[in-house]
């Protein structure tokens, strides 16, 4: 009896380990409490927590913004608008967004915005829904930033061929209030229309001409005749032109954009 | 007498679960499994990287659509070292070198709403356009 006794802790000894666990803080003890006082003010603090929870999560969800595209479609209090990506950004209109246009004598309204018209819109961004909340909403005129390579000097026209990546093309007039500037470095040589020549890198900042696609008033030239050819941009060798004589660098007279081509 | 039978049965199953897990386990490792009726699973540790072009132009400040309370915003960023930046807003233009470690800071005004247009022309002739809209406005709403 001695022995199975013996035997039995021995077996029970090596399977059975105790692990005393014990508390970090003491329990506290409960304390006497009026029961509905201390349920009103559990409520008030819920209440309140939700409200602050709340609107953290709108301050967090909606912040300002504004941004440029062209206007692709209108309706009721909703515009569509195409931003400088090309991305559909859908803008919200109420009663207290104000409009504005340069050109617009009178009041001015969601109604006077039509396809095509180039608008600035600040507001309130929602990341959740990608809407604008629209509180300003002008029209503006916004240039066109190319960078490319001169393929074509017209000396008598006074345009400019800029070839592009990915075989793009634009036409660059070159009018009397178009700034030119030469950048051997960093430092920046003022430099008329004559000093441009065929194959120099430049970037050219202007408007669209609105009766021609891909061709566009320059109002200043940058040109990089220093910086490394873009591998990107292949010119045709005939494509390459060089037509009239040099300029004397003052360029032409301004000449309106109707005139006959 | 009964509480000996107890303990005695209880000694038992532990030793004979014992047993029966000691020979599961001697069973498991000597099985073999034919050549046909394994299945491989291939598992990838990571999805095939696209491949990353060396030149690169990443521009900080000012971020997209942001919205300023000051005319005068600052334009930084990082690109390859020996790169050209070109900065052109709708009044102005500065061309600035980044420095060696390829980070590039420079000043510019801004008119109410400024398309901002950030070129780096890099070493081997390529280039890269990161254009930025930033809206100059006061008045709260």
């Amino acid at each position: 009896m001695n022995t199975l006794f013996t035997t039995i802790c021995a077996v029970s000894l090596l399977f059975i380990s105790t692990v005393h666990v014990q508390a970090q803080t003491a329990t506290p003890s409960p304390q006497p409490t009026t029961q509905t006082a201390t349920e009103k003010l559990s409520d008030q603090i819920n209440n309140l927590k939700e409200k602050i929870a709340s609107r953290v999560a709108q301050l967090k969800l909606v912040e300002k913004r504004g941004l440029i595209g062209s206007v692709k479609e209108v309706s009721g209090t909703q515009l569509t608008v195409s931003d400088i990506t090309i991305r559909n950004r859908i803008i919200d209109v109420d009663e207290i967004t104000k409009f504005s246009s340069p050109s617009a004598k009178d009041s001015f309204g969601i109604s006077d915005l039509k396809a095509g018209a180039k608008v600035s819109v600040v507001g309130l961004y929602n990341k959740d829904s990608e809407r604008l909340l629209a509180r300003f909403i002008d029209v503006v005129s916004v240039p066109t930033f190319i960078s490319g390579t001169i393929s074509g000097i017209d000396h008598e026209a006074f345009t400019v061929n800029v070839a592009m990546e990915e075989g793009k093309s634009y036409l660059v007039d070159i009018e009397t209030v178009t700034r030119t500037t030469l950048y051997t470095d960093t430092t920046p040589e003022k430099a008329g229309f004559s000093k441009l020549e065929v194959g120099n890198r430049i970037v050219v900042v202007g408007y669209p001409d609105v009766r021609e696609k891909d061709r566009m008033v320059a109002t200043r030239i940058l040109a990089f005749p220093s910086l490394p050819k873009n591998p990107n941009v292949v010119i045709a060798p005939s494509a390459v032109s060089e037509k009239g004589v040099s300029s004397t660098g003052s360029g032409k007279k301004l000449t309106p954009l109707t005139k006959p081509r | 007498m009964k509480a000996e039978r107890i303990i005695l049965s209880l000694i038992a199953i532990f030793v004979g679960l014992l047993v029966a897990g000691g020979g599961f386990y001697i069973y498991q490792m000597t099985k073999q499994i034919p050549q046909d009726k394994a299945d491989t699973i291939t598992i990838k540790s990571h999805a095939t990287p696209t491949p990353r072009s060396n030149n690169y132009l990443v521009v900080d400040s000012p971020k997209d659509e942001a919205i300023v309370s000051s005319k005068t915003i600052t334009i930084s960023g990082k690109t390859v070292p020996k790169s050209t930046i070109i900065v052109s807003t709708e009044s102005s233009d500065e061309v600035v070198e980044p420095a060696q470690s390829g980070s590039f800071s420079l000043t510019q005004t801004i008119n109410d709403v400024s398309l901002i247009s950030i070129t780096a022309v890099f070493p081997d002739g390529t280039e890269q356009t990161v254009q930025k809209t930033v809206s100059y406005v006061t008045e709260e709403f």
